[in-house]
């Protein structure tokens, strides 16, 4: 971690609302973009996000630095991402996606390339789905992936194995 | 699709993240695999949608919810730091005040104070007017603590 992130930890430590405010400018973005590719939904994917804002006020000062702070945030967004699932689950919301038919194309390539792969990855169980983007969207390595999915290193390079596997099967149902 | 037992660990082997003696074997063996070389095309090409893919980015409504959201959280922290600084203000106050009852000389003012004040009235020392009254005094005292 580099001296300007543990500068900024110290103060996120003692409740400096600015310090907040530049975590949310910092990884704001990111977090959305990895709880929208999980949740799939963007109201749902923005209180995830808040979700896990909470979650690291409450838990900060037990972080202690041995993973990056993107690392310590995935992990906490992955583990409200599930409790939000299954909360969601229990009011038969999220399977709607499951659902999902293939997608109309739009006559362009590039587009519908990407809606297909939208579309491929709500096919996907949520623990394919999160470690292909923590993969491949936020190129974590495998020990950061092992880090915020609380995994061993062994289980990373199986699951996003499979997982790839899975994605290129729900991929060609597109073709 | 497992046509070959290296299949396997191509997708670490395009991830980079084989140790340099397996990912030399991995390389080796690729150029002569034609079923590992169609599979690490395929997991080129998978990479390469995911890098199509536009970012997804907040727009400023959510950014200032977010900002809301954590100003709230810190502004929380420091209502409960000032409530627990009220609660311990209040502490001290309470125990101050009850320490300062009990060492005021109002609280002496007990049967027990009375009963040594009036047994230890020496005769002459006080004149009748004030002995009367002490000796009512010292006798209803007796009287109250005889089996």
């Amino acid at each position: 971690m580099s001296d300007d992130e543990l500068e900024m930890v110290g103060k996120l430590k003692k409740g400096d609302s600015q310090s907040w405010r530049w975590l949310v400018d910092r990884y704001g973005n990111r977090l959305y973009g990895l709880a929208r590719g999980i949740v799939g939904s963007s109201e749902d994917a923005e209180d995830v996000v808040q979700e896990t804002l909470s979650g690291a006020f409450r838990s900060i000062r037990g972080f202690q630095g041995r993973a990056s702070l993107w690392t310590w945030l995935v992990r906490i967004l992955v583990r409200q991402a599930s409790r939000r699932r299954a909360q969601a689950r229990a009011v038969d919301r999220f399977d709607e996606t499951d659902e999902s038919s293939p997608s109309s194309t739009s006559g362009n390539k590039g587009v519908d390339a990407r809606v297909d792969l939208d579309a491929a990855l709500m096919k996907l169980n949520v623990e394919h789905r999160q470690i292909l983007l923590l993969r491949e969207m936020e190129q974590m390595t495998y020990d950061e992936i092992s880090e915020s999915l609380e995994i061993p290193i062994g289980t990373v390079e199986s699951r996003l194995y499979r997982a790839r596997l899975e994605l290129r099967r729900s991929l060609s149902e597109w073709k | 699709m497992d046509s070959c037992s290296y299949i396997s660990r191509l997708s670490a082997y395009h991830d980079g993240e084989l140790s340099p003696q397996v990912r030399d074997e991995v390389e080796r063996h690729v150029l002569t695999c034609i079923a590992c070389q169609l599979e690490l095309r395929e997991l080129n090409r998978v990479s390469a949608l995911f890098k199509s893919k536009p970012v997804t980015e907040l727009s400023s409504n959510r950014f200032d919810r977010l900002y809301d959201h954590v100003e709230s959280l810190t502004d929380r922290s420091i209502l409960r730091f000032a409530q627990v600084l009220v609660g311990v203000a209040a502490s001290v106050l309470l125990i101050t005040g009850l320490w300062g009852m009990e060492g005021s000389p109002a609280v002496e003012v007990s049967a027990t104070g009375l009963e040594r004040a009036a047994v230890s009235l020496q005769p002459g020392g006080l004149d009748d007017s004030a002995m009367l009254p002490a000796q009512m005094m010292l006798v209803g005292l007796s009287s109250r603590h005889a089996p």
